[in-house]
């Protein structure tokens, strides 16, 4: 269970930044999370491209190579219809789990 | 979609390897650059940005498997494992392949059929519109009267066209009549080109005119007979043919179609002109008009069927008549037997079953002994999914194996009992074969079967516990939910089983009785034919019969004749054989009032007197008829015993008079015949019972001889009996026939006993069939249960070395391990009789003699397959005797 939720909020992340930002390579999406974060939320830089290619699979995101401004190739992702859907979906189910986990908390 | 691109990912790995490697590195790449710009040293830079990535090797393994996860390269992975695991324990594979193959094979087969006969759309455009129109008396289907057929299709709309299929056979011979007549049948001109919307081969269809008399004499020949009489010879149209000796024009050669595998070997056109009267019976094709339906074409002929009812024999029984218009389908079988094959399709269907349960139980013990392998790979990290996955897959590629050989055995199965059915049973346009549909099927079949049996032990294995399992080491302790599982199909397995043998049981018991059947001859060694008048029916003008003393010479010359053939040891005479069926004849008794609306009525047949020594037919009273029973002495008259019970139940036979009025031979008959006077027979004697029914199973009629010397009858019939093979003397037969009656010509010439043997085709088959499925059902179920009890054995050895170190007596060990076994058995043959008492109300109508519930053939089967179950758990049980104790505890 506690590696599903957490696969879950990373997609989550990827897919809110995605939402945010349009097109961004797996390096973009890594330095926005930190940075949008606050440096609170550190991942293993690495383990966002199985996330990223995993929801390419399932159709969420699109990919295509590109160069950046400093004219290096890098693949860059693109949210799709379906992606947005899921977003809302994984959204909605992170605010009850915040609900949730707030409520326990508060519980005396 | 995305099992498309994880495809397509398959085949491209290699540029996949590469582009996943780039996105990597771009990104370790960028971090460095970002480093850099923050002012840290090159080589912190590189070192910070390799650390915050993670272990590089592994994340890359990761992308790859998100990008193929669920895809291809697991299944091919999946489907090598699996055939490596099946290589390692070639035993076990083997039974499991045959046991499925066992299950498929017959139910391939027995589909075959089932698709040929009743499913696969006839071969003939837009077969969808055919239709057949059967009249109906009292529920039962016949041929309808050509005059109703000229009603119909001169009253109906909803039909294209109407044509009518004379039953009427005519008859093609060589001049000199020396060789087997051909048998054919009229039809409508344009039945072929525009009902079945096929082209003629060679030449063309008959045209409407020639449907009229004075142009009727044309035949059409069917490809088979082109073929094997005249070697497709290509100028055989205009050619003239002898049909029922009149010269008969070729005008066409029908396609190899269906009608090759019919008893029909040529066309001629049927003609019957408006408004005349004709005798004629046959078969109503139709095809409906573009837009009309089944229903609209069923009510038309219904309001002129029930106009023509009204009038049908003074309107007596109008309300007993209908007619129906059905599709025209491969429906032409005899109903019993349409019945036995979906009821062998059911019993096949359980085989499978059975096979299934019997696999899944062999893959449920096997899951034990791996349990350890499946608790190690769930530690290293193999989801409950990809075990689950990975077990199904084995299970897949057993059924595929299992089904490759069960097809080819279906195969096999399939030409044996095709020989058991001859294809004149069969509707004609049935093509029974292995054809696409067919394979579909047993594709299907295969793959339902591999998820059924694959299933359980699937389930089983992914409920794994891991921590127990591991601690528990080699030492195997049986899951509670296995055996239970494994209990569970051992009970359906036998009563399905047991479902099956009581078909079986039931079959065999009306075969028994078919057998049995006493039909008052005796059938071997004796040969039976036909005498067809060759100047008979100038197409439906009667002859005028010779002068009695006349006929009653010629036929004492026929008899000498045939009696000289060598080999023959005694011929007959007759109007008529056993086993042809009966007519009614009206008759009084003397001395008796008569109803006259009611006659009593009898068969009633003339026989010379050697009759009753060629057929073996037995004396009860009185005498036989005799040489003494001229046309000059006074009328005799025998009656069998059926006549003598519902007649004269307590009267002296020997000394009633029948009153018959029998038309005198060359007094002119038919319609116009003088009516005749009735004349006081004698009754001299009683024969015993001879089967008159044309069924074997039909009740026999009361029947009358009166000798043919007497009467001087036409005779149409003759019985031979050698004391030779039988089949040695038909072609010596069949000249001296032809060299002393010219007049006649020798007709269906058979053997009684292959006669009899016809008629016992339909429970033969079905005895065979369900004979053999049962028997395969019994070996499986006993195989299961072995299976199950071996096993069970195996993983109480531990308990039986305790209870042996106590004190337990090694009998006492056996009998607690049969105990177990014979209960489960127990269960599955007392839910088994409840399915036998099912299928012996749908099965029984189909047999003779056997009850609804055949309580003899249900209890021999329960007790085979008690005594069966017995000896499966016997074996495994002696083996638990053979435990040491001090053994089976160091195990531990």
């Amino acid at each position: 269970m506690a590696r599903n939720d957490l696969q879950g909020s990373l997609d989550l992340l990827v897919l809110k930044t995605l939402s945010q930002r349009g097109r961004l390579h797996g390096y973009g999406i890594v330095a926005h999370i930190q940075k949008a974060s606050e440096e609170l939320l550190q991942v293993e830089e690495g383990s966002i491209y199985p996330a990223l290619h995993r929801m390419e699979q399932s159709g969420w995101i699109r990919a295509e190579w590109a160069l950046t401004e400093t004219g290096r190739k890098a693949k860059y992702y693109k949210l799709t219809t379906a992606g947005g859907k899921q977003l809302q979906a994984a959204e909605e189910g992170f605010e009850q789990l915040v609900k949730g986990v707030r409520a326990m908390l508060r519980y005396a | 979609m995305a099992l498309i691109r994880r495809m397509v990912n398959l085949f491209r790995r290699s540029r996949m390897d590469g582009e996943i490697e780039a996105e990597l590195q771009s990104h370790i790449e960028m971090r460095i650059e970002e480093n850099l710009a923050a002012g840290m040293s090159a080589k912190e830079a590189r070192r910070d940005a390799l650390v915050r990535f993670g272990n590089h090797v592994v994340m890359k393994e990761r992308v790859t498997a998100a990008d193929a996860n669920l895809g291809l390269g697991n299944l091919w992975r999946n489907v090598r494992f699996a055939l490596r695991q099946l290589r390692r324990s070639p035993g076990f594979a083997l039974t499991a392949i045959l046991t499925l193959a066992l299950g498929i094979g017959p139910t391939v087969a027995i589909f075959s059929i089932i698709w040929a006969t009743f499913l696969a759309p006839l071969p003939y455009p837009q077969s969808d519109r055919m239709v057949v129109a059967w009249t109906h008396y009292k529920g039962e289907r016949y041929p309808t009267r050509a005059d109703d057929f000229a009603e119909y299709a001169a009253q109906s709309h909803a039909f294209q066209r109407l044509d009518f299929l004379s039953w009427e056979g005519y008859h093609l011979t060589n001049p000199d009549h020396t060789q087997d007549a051909i048998t054919g049948s009229a039809i409508s001109p344009g039945f072929y080109t525009q009902n079945c919307e096929v082209q003629i081969a060679l030449g063309r269809d008959f045209l409407p005119a020639e449907g009229l008399p004075g142009a009727n004499h044309v035949v059409m020949l069917t490809n088979r007979l082109w073929t094997e009489r005249y070697h497709s010879d290509p100028n055989i149209l205009g050619k003239r043919l002898l049909v029922n000796d009149e010269p008969y024009t070729v005008v066409g050669v029908l396609q190899p179609i269906a009608t090759d595998r019919s008893g029909t070997r040529f066309l001629v056109p049927v003609s019957h002109p408006a408004g005349v009267h004709s005798d004629d019976f046959g078969n109503v094709f139709g095809r409906l008009r573009p837009g009309a339906t089944l229903a609209e074409a069923q009510a038309e002929l219904s309001v002129i069927d029930r106009r023509i009812a009204s009038t049908r024999d003074g309107g007596k029984d109008a309300a007993l008549w209908s007619v129906s218009v059905e599709q025209f389908k491969n429906d032409w079988l005899d109903r019993k037997l349409e019945r036995n094959l979906w009821l062998l399709l059911a019993s096949v269907g359980l085989v499978l079953l059975i096979a299934c349960a019997n696999v899944a139980n062999l893959l449920l013990a096997r899951g034990g002994s791996r349990k350890q392998e499946f608790a190690v790979r769930a530690a290293l990290g193999a989801t409950r999914r990809q075990i689950f996955v990975q077990l199904l897959t084995e299970s897949l590629a057993l059924a595929l194996a299992g089904g490759a050989i069960g097809v080819a055995m279906g195969w096999s199965i399939m030409k044996l009992s095709m020989s058991i059915l001859p294809l004149e049973k069969m509707s004609a346009e049935a093509e029974v074969g292995l054809n696409m549909p067919v394979l579909l099927f047993a594709v299907a079949a295969t793959l339902v079967a591999g998820v059924l049996f694959g299933c359980a032990p699937g389930m089983q294995a992914s409920k794994l516990n891991l921590s127990d399992t591991l601690k528990q080491g080699a030492r195997a302790v049986g899951g509670g939910g296995r055996t239970a599982t494994q209990s569970i199909l051992v009970v359906v397995e036998v009563a399905m089983a047991l479902v099956l043998l009581s078909g079986a049981g039931m079959a065999l018991h009306s075969f028994w009785n078919l057998r049995h059947i006493d039909i008052g001859i005796t059938v071997d060694r004796v040969v039976v034919g036909g005498l067809r008048p060759r100047i008979q029916a100038r197409r439906g003008q009667p002859q005028p019969l010779p002068p009695a003393e006349q006929a009653v010479v010629e036929q004492h010359q026929l008899l000498s004749k045939i009696r000289s053939v060598p080999g023959v040891a005694d011929a007959a005479l007759a109007t008529g054989l056993p086993l042809q069926g009966y007519g009614t004849f009206p008759f009084a008794i003397a001395g008796q009032p008569v109803d006259k609306d009611h006659p009593p009525v009898a068969d009633l047949q003339f026989v010379t007197p050697s009759y009753f020594n060629t057929l073996g037919i037995r004396l009860v009273r009185g005498r036989l008829l005799n040489e003494s029973d001229t046309l000059n002495s006074p009328m005799a008259i025998m009656v069998n015993e059926a006549f003598l019970h519902r007649y004269m139940p307590n009267a002296d036979p020997l000394t009633q008079h029948l009153m018959i009025a029998i038309p005198t031979a060359g007094n002119g008959s038919g319609p116009h015949a003088e009516p005749a006077q009735a004349v006081a027979y004698q009754v001299v004697g009683v024969f015993h019972d001879v089967a008159n029914d044309e069924h074997l199973t039909g009740s026999i009629q009361p029947q009358m001889y009166v000798s043919l010397w007497q009467k001087g009858w036409p005779a149409f019939v003759f019985a031979v009996r050698t004391n030779v093979d039988p089949a040695t003397v038909t072609d010596e037969l069949r000249s001296t026939v032809a060299a002393t009656a010219p007049s006649v010509q020798v007709d269906n010439l058979a053997m009684m006993r292959d006669l009899v043997n016809e008629q016992q085709i339909n429970d033969r088959f079905g005895m065979v069939l369900f004979g053999g499925f049962a028997g395969v059902a019994l070996l499986l179920a006993a195989v299961g249960i072995y299976g199950v009890m071996s096993f069970a054995v195996a993983q109480r050895t531990h308990e039986i070395g305790v209870r042996m170190a106590l004190g337990a007596r090694r009998s006492e060990v056996v009998m607690l391990m049969i105990r177990g076994g014979m209960r489960l058995a127990l269960i599955g043959i007392a839910i088994g009789l409840a399915g036998a008492f099912g299928l012996g109300l749908l099965m029984h109508t189909t047999l003779y003699g056997v009850a609804a519930t055949d309580f003899g053939s249900l209890a021999a089967v329960a007790a085979l397959l008690f005594v069966a179950a017995m000896v499966a758990c016997w074996l495994p049980a002696r083996r638990s005797a053979a435990i040491d104790p001090m053994r089976a505890l160091r195990n531990e």
